[in-house]
């Protein structure tokens, strides 16, 4: 096996160590060894949506990168959104909207509405769209995400 | 205040947006193991020996089983025709023939290659009309006839050795129809349609965790549709009593039909015996998507006798359900299909001949409207051609040909709250139907197309379900009942919050675990909100009344003037009282017991039916109800690249009554989705060796929120007219949604650009060739 590598990095603005095999993916670092499980793994080839975190300010597919990039990295995670007793304003709107049903791709959904709103607090529906189009839910119809994603925007700017 | 009928917002909602849900793929035991499959590589070869001893002296393998580890036993849901690892034939690519259990699943997969599996390629056969020949080229079960079996199919002099399902109609005289319609100056309308073939593909794939206690009992955690049918799965494949099996259900990322079996658990559960520590096996999307049951084609040949006014008065229809290495939980499909041949209409003469048959491809599953939403895409479309030869309005049309409330369909079931006309004139005018669609400019073409659909639930079934009252009055409401995500546990947490006047937080579910929550059959046929809904309300009167009778003499009332609301139980029409602690007495060092016994309501919904005689599909009523629906597109047809854009959608279904108006609208646009990606894109294709060329979510296409029209376009309606069954009146709506969705779509294209594409999906391929031999006939391709 392969030396592990050390990383030193920040998650949900915490400091963290950890060490990992240079094959593992974020999204297996993450779930396995932080144990860090809200992101899923849908497809494990970037074609899904349900490993979406922010790294350094940008929407990644956890999936598609790996564990070792992390070192002096800033990442945000589905844990970090909440504070306690007091959820993130996309989730509660993706609680009020109904935009969830069996849920497993909501996290990853979350992430990537907060990265879309970091960037652009008022989008419109076909941005919004757009910039979602890498995360896929077979649940619900889309159309409840899509209004979830217009309410937080209105709380949030 | 009620709740019920409100958009109450998800119980499970705030675990859901937090990440912190926990799903069988998120647990971990302590020194837990990772479990791989070795796949068969061929459709169909005989298998002479399996040489494991490589992959067992790699480090970090735990344990590796073949076929020779399992009791030989074989399994299936009403035709026992299946191993758990392939015996000794391989009946389609993909099969499992053996497992690796080891420290990684790294490790596990490497292992999976080092076993050497010797085989004897066959012959593979794939078409189903070849399959259902008397004497095939290839037969797949040379030992059917030994197979136990719980289902009797329908009398045939011989049977094609392929053939695992057949079943008839008979109903009326169909020679005179058809004399009728050629004498009358009527019409015979016959035409061939195929559906294709579409995986759940649910974001969740399948997976387990199994791990076994000192006493000999096994643990199986598994995001299933029934704990219970998983239960007696895992006991049968492990040769175990059912009561040595406790399936917990965490969970689950999405179902649609296709987490019924529990194939990946029992062969995790024999590997963690084996190596004496907990196994997770999660299967990676290639292997869900190619390797798990799939819903599989139909062919449908349908002639129609229809008098010049476009009355319906004959049908006949052969089906064949083109099923795969084994019979799987497509069993009842070509019976359950036939269901839409009278759908809503009244029909004088029905006569079908429906069947199924084994070729080496993927198993067929259940996915959805199981067979009532590939039925309704030949019926459905041929109402259309019907209108249009007959110069209807196809919404008239199908109104002139309804039944009415009471009478009974072509195959006895009784049409009660009989909704269909509601659903379709409430869905024509949502989407405008009097107006044509505006024309475009060259080369797009718009157009509207609507269908009715029914999905029937089946019969019989039972649901149970407990309720227990804590001293502060809130309820513990104890069900096997799974939420998949259509919202189960929120209406009935709503339920129970009605029934005993209490506000939602104060109601706790205890999620399916089959060591603590009772039977209930099933969350699948669109069932849990009628059956386990009723169950429900029947459990908290029975609570109730136990509270009644215990607070009689405190009271010093008769406990029927008594009324339990709110954590209080009060004298009828006085202002004598006391609350529902005061039913709890205080016990030293231990806080407060029961008074007498703990108050736990306990209730059995159960339905019954009398099956239908398969050689004439007539009976008393076959099922537990009947679910109705319509839906209208509005698409948009590029007809230089075939690209086929949905612009307006509508849904209207019936749900009796609303329980959770929100949750209604998801099964509306989600059902919808899902029903647009089965009409226009999704399709598992194979390669010559019968292996699925396109398995994973960028080859196998399933909507992204682009491909949907804007929330503007996508209108939900929600019908409800009451059942007399259901809990305050309620039908379930998970799979009606589906059902009228591609019929609906594709008399929109043949609207906007005058083709019939006849068989799914309808993609862009087959709309360009389609207009091509429209233009250069002169006509349209079809009607
Ligand atoms: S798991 Fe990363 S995109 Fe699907
Ligand atoms: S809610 Fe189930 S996949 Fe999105």
């Amino acid at each position: 096996m392969p030396k592990k590598v050390h990383v030193q990095t920040t998650i949900n603005g915490e400091a963290v160590e950890y060490l990992c095999e240079p094959r593992q993916s974020l999204l297996e670092v993450l779930r396995d060894v932080l144990h860090l499980t809200g992101a899923k793994e849908g497809c494990n080839n970037g074609n899904c949506g349900a490993c979406s975190v922010i790294l350094d300010g940008r929407l990644v597919n956890s999936c598609l990168v790996l564990g070792a990039e992390l070192e002096g990295k800033s990442l945000e995670t589905i844990e970090g959104l909440a504070e306690p007793e007091q959820l993130h304003p996309i989730q509660d709107a993706f609680l009020e909207n109904a935009a969830l049903q069996c849920g497993i791709c909501t996290p990853g959904f979350i992430m990537a509405a907060k990265a879309l709103l970091d960037q652009n607090p008022n989008p419109t529906e076909h941005e919004i769209r757009y910039w979602l189009a890498g995360n896929l839910c077979r649940c619900t119809g889309y159309d409840k995400i899509v209004r979830a994603v217009q309410d937080a925007a209105q709380t949030t700017s | 205040m009620a709740v019920v009928g409100t958009s109450t917002k998800r119980i499970d909602g705030i675990e859901k947006v937090t990440g912190t849900a926990e799903f069988t793929t998120d647990i971990v035991l302590p020194r837990m193991i990772h479990a791989k499959l070795k796949r068969s590589p061929y459709a169909h070869a005989k298998i002479l020996g399996i040489d494991t001893s490589k992959a067992e002296q790699m480090p970090g393998v735990r344990a590796v089983i073949t076929a020779a580890d399992l009791p030989d036993v074989r399994l299936g849901v009403l035709t026992l025709d299946e191993h758990l690892l392939a015996h000794d034939k391989t009946r389609l690519v993909g099969e499992p023939v053996a497992a690796v259990a080891a420290d990684t699943p790294e490790i596990a997969r490497a292992a999976c290659e080092q076993i050497e599996v010797e085989y004897e390629e066959l012959a593979p056969l794939f078409d189903p009309e070849e399959a259902i020949k008397l004497d095939p080229p290839v037969v797949l079960h040379e030992e059917y006839e030994e197979y136990e079996k719980l289902l009797e199919i329908a009398e045939m002099d011989e049977r094609p050795p392929n053939l695992w399902q057949a079943y008839r109609i008979r109903h009326g005289d169909i020679d005179d129809a058809f004399k009728k319609a050629e004498d009358e100056g009527g019409y015979i309308i016959e035409n061939r349609y195929a559906t294709g073939y579409v995986h759940t593909a649910c974001m969740e794939p399948h997976g387990a965790v199994a791990q076994w206690s000192s006493d000999g009992s096994l643990t199986l955690w598994a995001g299933g549709q029934s704990p219970y049918i998983a239960r007696d799965g895992l006991a049968k494949a492990l040769d175990l009593s059912p009561s040595k099996v406790r399936v917990i259900v965490p969970f689950v990322g999405g179902a649609f039909g296709g987490k019924l079996t529990v194939k990946e658990g029992a062969i995790a559960a024999s590997l963690a015996h084996k190596a004496g520590r907990p196994v997770k096996i999660i299967l990676t999307r290639a292997e869900d998507l190619a390797a798990t049951a799939a819903r599989t084609p139909f062919i449908f040949d349908i002639k129609d006798a229809v008098t010049k006014d476009g009355i319906l008065i004959g049908r006949k229809v052969t089906s064949i359900l083109w099923g795969g290495g084994y019979s799987g939980e497509g069993i009842l499909k070509p019976i359950f299909s036939t269901h839409l041949y009278p759908g809503s209409y009244r029909l004088a003469a029905l006569w079908v001949d429906s069947y199924g048959v084994y070729t080496n491809r993927v198993s067929g599953g259940a996915l959805r409207g199981y067979g009532c939403a590939e039925s309704a895409w030949a019926v459905e479309t041929q109402m259309d051609i019907i209108a249009r030869k007959c110069d209807i309005d196809a919404v008239e049309l199908r109104i002139n040909n309804l039944l009415t409330e009471g009478e009974r369909t072509a195959i006895t079931m009784p049409a009660h709250a009989f909704s269909a006309h509601e659903c379709l004139t409430k869905c024509a005018d949502a989407i405008e139907w009097e107006t044509p669609s505006e024309s475009l400019e060259s080369p797009w073409y718009r157009g509207k197309g609507i269908a009715l659909g029914n999905k029937y639930s089946f019969a019989p079934t039972a649901s149970s379900t407990e309720l227990k009252v804590h001293e502060d009055a809130s309820c513990e409401l104890r069900t096997s009942a799974v939420d998949l995500g259509q919202g189960a546990y929120t209406i009935l947490t709503q339920i129970v919050a009605d029934e005993f006047g209490i506000e939602i937080d104060q109601v706790k579910l205890v999620t399916p675990d089959t060591a603590i929550t009772p039977f209930d059959h099933v969350a699948g046929s669109s069932r849990q909100t009628f059956h386990t809904g009723n169950a429900t309300r029947m459990a908290c009167d029975d609570a109730k009344r136990q509270i009644r009778e215990l607070a009689a003499s405190k009271l010093e009332a008769d406990p029927d003037d008594l009324e339990v609301s709110g954590g209080r139980i009060s004298v009828k029409g006085s202002s004598k009282s006391i609350e529902v602690e005061d039913l709890f007495v205080v016990e030293m060092l231990a806080g407060k017991r029961p008074a007498v016994d703990e108050i736990i309501g306990k209730a059995t919904w159960e339905v019954t039916a009398s099956p239908h005689d398969p050689n004439t599909g007539q009976g008393e009523e076959p099922m537990a109800y009947m679910g109705h629906g319509a839906q209208a597109a509005e698409v948009e047809v590029n007809v230089e690249t075939g690209q086929v854009r949905i612009r307006r959608f509508v849904s209207a279904i019936d749900v009796g009554k609303a329980m959770n108006p929100q949750g209604v609208e998801m099964q509306n646009y989600g059902g919808g989705c899902m029903g647009i990606g089965i009409a226009l894109h999704e399709d598992m294709c194979f390669d010559a060796n019968g292996e699925m060329t396109n398995a994973s979510l960028m080859d196998y296409k399933i909507p992204s929120i682009v491909e949907m029209p804007l929330n503007e376009y996508m209108e939900s309606i929600i019908v409800e007219v009451p059942h007399q069954h259901g809990p305050y009146g309620a039908k379930g709506a998970g799979e009606i949604v589906v059902v009228p969705t591609s019929p609906a779509i594709g008399n929109a294209i043949y609207d906007a650009i005058g083709v019939r594409i006849w068989d799914q999906p309808l993609t862009p391929e087959k709309v360009v060739k389609a207009w091509k031999e429209k233009q250069a006939s002169g006509n349209g391709s079809g009607s």
